[in-house]
C-alpha cells in the first residue's frame, strides 16, 4: 500500500482516525490484561460509537474497527452508512466533538467493501 | 487484525443507551474551553502535543 489514499468528495463511508485505543497501549498498571477484559473494552467502545452515530446522524450499514497495533491503521474506525448524505453530515458533525479526551478526526473514505480494502 | 462485524438486526431500536457514555464529548482536562476544531488547529500549529500512537 502506498498509503496515499484518495479522499473522495462524496462517500457512504466515514473514517474516524485512531479512535479506538487498545488497553494494551495504555497498560502502565502492571495489571495482566486478559482476553475477556479486551473483549469487554472493545464491545463497550463499539456499542457506544455505533449507538451515538446512528442515533444522531443516520442508519449505519457496517462498522469496522482496526484493532491492530501498527501505526498505520491503529484504532481506525470505518463506518459505512446507507445514505451518502448521512455520512457527510456525520463527518461534519463529529469533527467538532470530543471523544475519550481527544478531538475526533473524521474524513470521507473511498473504502466501500471492507473485505477488498488493500490496507488491512 | 480481528474482524468482528456485527450483523444488523431489524428489531425495533431501543431509544436510549443503557449506560452513561464513557467516551463521547469528554474533553481533555484543562481544554474544556476550546472546541475540538480549535484544539486540532492548535495541534496542527505545533502548540499542543499530538498523542503518541502505537
Amino acid at each position: 500500500c502506498s498509503r496515499l489514499h484518495n479522499k473522495p468528495t462524496f462517500s457512504q463511508t466515514m473514517l474516524l482516525q485512531n479512535l479506538y485505543r487498545s488497553p494494551i497501549l495504555d497498560d502502565d498498571s502492571g495489571q495482566q490484561i486478559t482476553e475477556t477484559m479486551l473483549q469487554k473494552h472493545y464491545d463497550e467502545f463499539y456499542e457506544e460509537v455505533f449507538f451515538e452515530i446512528e442515533d444522531k446522524y443516520g442508519e449505519i450499514e457496517e462498522m469496522n474497527v482496526c484493532e491492530n497495533l501498527g501505526d498505520h491503521l491503529v484504532g481506525n474506525v470505518y463506518i459505512k452508512f446507507y445514505r451518502e448524505e448521512d455520512c457527510e453530515k456525520a463527518a461534519e458533525g463529529v469533527n467538532d466533538r470530543w471523544f475519550g479526551c481527544q478531538p475526533i478526526v473524521a474524513e470521507l473514505s473511498p473504502v466501500t467493501n471492507f473485505r477488498e480494502a488493500c490496507c488491512r | 487484525d480481528r474482524d468482528r462485524k456485527r450483523s444488523r438486526d431489524r428489531e425495533p431500536r431501543k431509544l436510549t443507551f443503557d449506560r452513561p457514555y464513557q467516551y463521547w464529548d469528554k474533553a481533555p482536562a484543562g481544554f474544556e474551553h476550546l472546541t475540538p476544531t480549535q484544539y486540532k488547529a492548535m495541534q496542527a500549529a505545533g502548540q499542543l502535543p499530538t498523542p503518541q500512537l502505537g
